[in-house]
């Protein structure tokens, strides 16, 4: 049984209301920095901690905290980033409904170390009733005086906003974030300058995630030193998987980074197999943005080691024979699933969500989407899967944002991994509309040669 | 920004392509690239470097940073948009010496030209557009584009400008103009993704004084002059330049002629397609100058354009002139010009002095042994 | 994929007057409080949400004028927001919006069966409404449900573990509220 820090308390009854979340113990990490803490040892007690960002690049949050510009006279801002989008990803929100009052807390600590005295929650529009728990949780903090002016005495003035968004993927990148903030259309800014720089109205800005932020309060409440104890090498603390796809229990976990995807899928605590006495075939073990691996490279890595759910085990072999944690979406695939129709429905997503501003994401996404739906509808061709290789390609690391990269990714390992079942789409045309493909090779043990001898 | 600042810009060194040239600091790659000048400028679709905030969407000016400064000479993990970053001291570029570059660059070409509809026999912009340039210098033959191109639904945005947005490739030059020159932007960038387009979304004519440089900044056949809308092929027209007393704007323009007749008046444009300056100001033009004022006797005349001889309108302008003296690097701003292949290795009939022909050539000129050198 | 531009032809709210009440006015400035001073563009994508619920769940150029006024834009910073985001809705829609969530997970656990049961049912197809105004079908991509796949929502809430009994009560139970007689 893993520890649990952020969802321990998630099933006790009543939980989102401030009575039953302050019984158990809730705000003390606010008591804790306010009155013994300065924000730069709050600043510092993350730092140490190792907490990495749980949005999906997982850059270390105390340092993009110490990034932040400090001019006089200048308001800072803390935003929290709940535009949970990216498919396979719906953590945040699991977090967000049952315990809002945790990311409550930890936006204000994190608001007193950033020097932020007012903070918002961008939430994805969707998100229309977990929207209104958090306002709800916010007037009841601001109504026992966790937020408004002079918070428990310190002299620190803060309060908390609910932001809606209106439905775009591409807000989820922080910058585009902030221009939706800004009443905007959602086109991401071009970098540099960093938002720590010139962010929110031209002021500096610290974008964070949900689960970041929420972290924040059993590092002040244990101290760094406890949390950095949990996990293994850098990554450290707890992680919430949610896992979905083709298996017996979905849900959102909260797993210690000690344990192997293996018995992430398969034990009971966690996703308990793959239902219908079906096998696995294949998973996208950080949302769909991240590469897709074939059972026998998700369970060992290339080098025959025990693949584990930690930042460095899962993106072992690089984009070659890895993938990345990314968000935490663990979606998972069996054996009667098409790896080719699931990537058109991805780069569907992704020309869905392109904002359209920069030339290879725009043009590049539709045209990879377009070809898929050849190759799955029986109607592509051989050199279609290389061209669609070159695209993806011309794609990834020339757009203004991350997004590009996550269109490419999808596609480029589904081809790496399962070029045979394109092969086998082309090839097979009539047969291609009528059945899903499901090569089971993809489960049998990799062979690893052994080291020559000198 | 303060201006006691303005006479301590410290400069730095910068080298591009293996040329180092000393530029202000806060220069971006692209302008100090410019200085230099040829080959060595990255192409720019979206950038204008009189509009405040533009570039960095069309992607074309990727270049690769191989040491980011002398202070960190680490390489930058990613092609960047030379438009929009700025040099460091000590900085080493590689633009046309990065295959990575030129591979993203022809990359970035076909996907511009995706769902162009190239269109360009029927386009008033042929012959002096920048898509057309791009293709020709930086993409690559062929399209590998199976589907049915892009189109919208066509729109009238009033009686000067035409807009043809199957043609636009979404610079966003247009809105910064609105937004900067004009007192009020009724046209802008609607819905997203791959339909993503220019519009009023109400059919709004534009309709103020400065409106009409949307035409002079649009890259491609998107926004064009209605007024001389099918009228001619700028390569059969003259440009001259002249100018007016105008209340309104600096008055100093381009006619584009045909006999007498004023087809066109534009702004003066530089070697990169922008607008010229004049004291340090842009030399945006009014539409009264532009639509109004057609006739040869609103301008005085100061003369012929100096066109620049890669330029298809350029055709024509030469005839039964001497061979210019200078040699190609000095029109070229020292540089040598690039040269796809060098027709004189490949063909004794190109030692033909074409010049020297009286009347056109026939197919017997090119069977008579080459005429001797005098 | 043809683009859809239909919503420019629509361009009023019929027999609708497009003005908040007191009420939704006060909320107005509630919203606007949130942000700094003149930062009252920011409060632009809520009072777009707000507008679409009151003035019949979509937002013609009348209301999108409306809402510049209110927030002292320009009508054109108006539409080009309310184009961008896939939540606000730019041609009418039936009582009821059905939104399916079509992405990876979804597909993986079905939602191409229940997008093609809600056709057997209603006889609309993504982007259809039902002759009778009742039902619009949309289909959508990732709301971040994809551990309850297939989902669909409907109004403010996502309707998860979709089957074909699930899709028949929440049919039953949309048609069974509203005052237009169905056979």
């Amino acid at each position: 049984m893993g520890r649990k820090l952020l969802l321990e308390k998630a099933n006790v009854p009543g939980i989102c209301t401030y009575e039953v979340y302050r019984r158990e113990g809730g705000y003390r990490s606010v008591e804790k920095a306010l009155k013994s803490l300065s924000p730069d040892q709050v600043t510092e007690e993350v730092k140490k901690s190792g907490l990495r960002g749980r949005g999906g690049a997982g850059f270390p949050t105390g340092m993009k905290w110490g990034f932040l510009a400090k001019p006089e006279g200048v308001p800072r801002y803390l935003v929290v980033n709940a535009d949970e989008s990216e498919p396979g990803t719906f953590k945040d929100r699991y977090l967000m409904e049952f315990i809002p009052h945790l990311l409550i807390e930890g936006m204000i600590t994190a608001s007193y170390a950033l020097g932020s005295n007012r903070s918002y929650i961008y939430i994805r529009g969707e998100y229309v009733w977990v929207a209104e728990i958090l306002e709800r949780a916010i007037d009841e903090a601001r109504a026992n005086g966790w937020l408004g002016k002079n918070i428990l005495g310190s002299g620190f003035d803060c309060d908390i906003y609910v932001h809606r968004g209106a439905g775009a993927y591409i807000c989820g990148e922080e910058t585009a974030l902030l221009e939706s903030l800004e009443g905007k259309r959602g086109n991401p800014r071009i970098k540099p300058p960093f938002p720590a720089v010139k962010g929110l109205w031209g002021c500096p800005t610290v974008v964070n995630n949900v689960e970041t932020i929420a972290a924040v309060v059993p590092i002040i409440n244990d101290g760094a030193e406890e949390y950095a104890k949990i996990g293994i090498g850098k990554s450290t603390g707890t992680k919430l998987i949610s896992a979905c796809g083709n298996i017996n229990k979905p849900g959102v976990y909260e797993i210690d980074m000690t344990i192997s995807v293996e018995e992430f899928i398969y034990s009971d605590e966690y996703c308990g197999g793959i239902p219908a006495g079906k096998k696995l075939k294949a998973c996208i073990p950080g949302g769909s943005s991240v590469p897709i691996l074939p059972a026998n490279l998700l369970l060992k890595t290339a080098k025959g080691e025990t693949r584990m759910m930690t930042y460095e085990s899962l993106a072992d072999g690089g984009f070659v024979s890895g993938s990345m944690m990314g968000s935490g979406g663990f979606i998972v695939l069996d054996d009667s699933q098409c790896v080719v129709r699931h990537t058109y429905t991805l780069a569907r997503f992704y020309r869905h969500e392109s904002c359209g501003q920069c030339s290879p994401c725009r043009e590049g996404t539709g045209w990879m989407e377009k070809i898929l739906w050849n190759i799955e509808t029986g109607k592509g061709k051989m050199s279609d899967i290389d061209l669609l290789w070159d695209i993806q390609r011309k794609i990834e690391g020339n757009t203004i944002c991350p997004l590009g990269d996550a269109a490419a990714w999808p596609v480029a390992a589904a081809i790496r991994h399962f070029r045979d079942e394109f092969e086998w789409h082309v090839l097979h045309p009539q047969e291609a509309q009528q059945r899903n493909y499901g090569l089971m090779h993809y489960a049998d043990p990799i062979h690893v040669p052994n080291p020559v001898m000198a | 920004m303060s201006s006691d600042t303005k006479n301590t810009i410290p400069t730095v060194k910068v080298t591009i392509d293996n040329i180092t040239i000393e530029v202000p600091a806060g220069t971006t790659i692209l302008n100090a690239a410019r200085q230099i000048g040829g080959d060595v400028t990255p192409p720019a679709m979206c950038y204008y470097s009189k509009l405040e905030g533009s570039g960095g969407k069309c992607r074309t000016c990727l270049v690769e940073v191989a040491a980011g400064s002398a202070a960190d000479p680490r390489p930058m993990p990613k092609l960047v948009a030379s438009c929009r970053t700025g040099v460091m001291d000590g900085m080493v570029v590689k633009n046309i010496t990065s295959d990575k570059v030129k591979d993203a660059r022809a990359g970035v070409v076909e996907f511009l030209l995706l769902n162009h509809p190239l269109d360009c026999p029927v386009c008033d912009q042929a012959g002096e557009c920048h898509l057309q340039d791009l293709g020709y210098e930086h993409g690559k033959e062929g399209t590998r584009y199976e589907f049915e191109r892009r189109t919208f639904e066509k729109e009238d945005i009033g009686p000067y400008i035409q807009l043809h947005m199957t043609r636009c490739i979404l610079c966003y030059r247009c809105t910064y103009v609105a937004d900067q020159l004009t007192d009020q932007r009724v046209h802008g960038v609607l819905d997203r993704g791959d339909h993503a387009e220019i519009s009023t979304h109400i059919s709004k004519a534009i309709d103020n004084n400065f409106s009409g440089n949307m035409i002079d900044v649009c890259p491609v056949g998107a926004l064009t002059d209605k007024t001389f809308r099918f009228k001619n092929r700028v390569w059969f027209t003259k440009p001259v330049l002249a100018h007016r007393d105008c209340p309104d704007c600096c008055g100093k323009v381009t006619l584009w002629q045909r006999g007498d007749e004023v087809l066109r008046v534009t702004a003066r444009k530089d070697e990169w397609g922008e607008v010229c300056s004049y004291d340090g100001k842009p030399g945006w033009i009014c539409n009264t100058c532009r639509f109004d004022k057609k006739a040869a006797s609103d301008w005085v005349i100061e003369g012929p354009v100096n066109v620049n001889r890669h330029s298809v309108i350029s055709q024509g302008h030469y005839s039964a002139l001497q061979t210019p003296k200078e040699t190609l690097p000095e029109v070229m701003g020292g540089r040598a010009p690039k040269l796809m292949m060098d027709i004189h290795d490949v063909s004794e009939v190109n030692k033909i002095e074409l010049s020297q022909l009286p009347g056109a050539a026939t197919g017997s000129d090119f069977n008579s042994p080459a005429p001797k050198e005098a | 994929m043809p683009k859809s531009t239909d919503y420019k032809k629509e361009k009023t709210n019929q027999n609708m007057s497009v003005s908040f009440s007191a009420d939704k006015l006060k909320e107005v400035q509630q919203i606007i409080a949130r942000y700094p001073e003149e930062r009252q563009k920011s409060a632009l994508l809520p009072v777009l949400h707000l507008a679409q619920q009151e003035f019949g769940g979509w937002l013609s150029t009348e209301t999108m004028d409306y809402v510049a006024t209110l927030l002292q834009l320009e009508p054109i910073e108006v539409y080009e927001v309310a184009t961008f985001y896939s939540m606000y809705n730019l041609k009418p829609i039936g009582k009821h919006l059905l939104e399916v969530c079509q992405t990876g997970p979804c597909m993986l656990n079905g939602s191409e069966e229940i997008v093609a049961y809600i056709y057997e049912k209603l006889g609309i197809r993504p982007g259809q409404t039902t002759a009778d105004g009742m039902f619009t079908l949309k289909t959508v991509e990732c709301l971040g449900a994809c551990g309850y796949a297939p989902m669909l929502q409907l109004g403010k809430n996502y309707r998860e573990h979709l089957t074909r009994q699930k899709i028949d009560e929440l049919i039953a139970s949309c048609s069974g509220q509203s005052t237009v007689a169905t056979t």
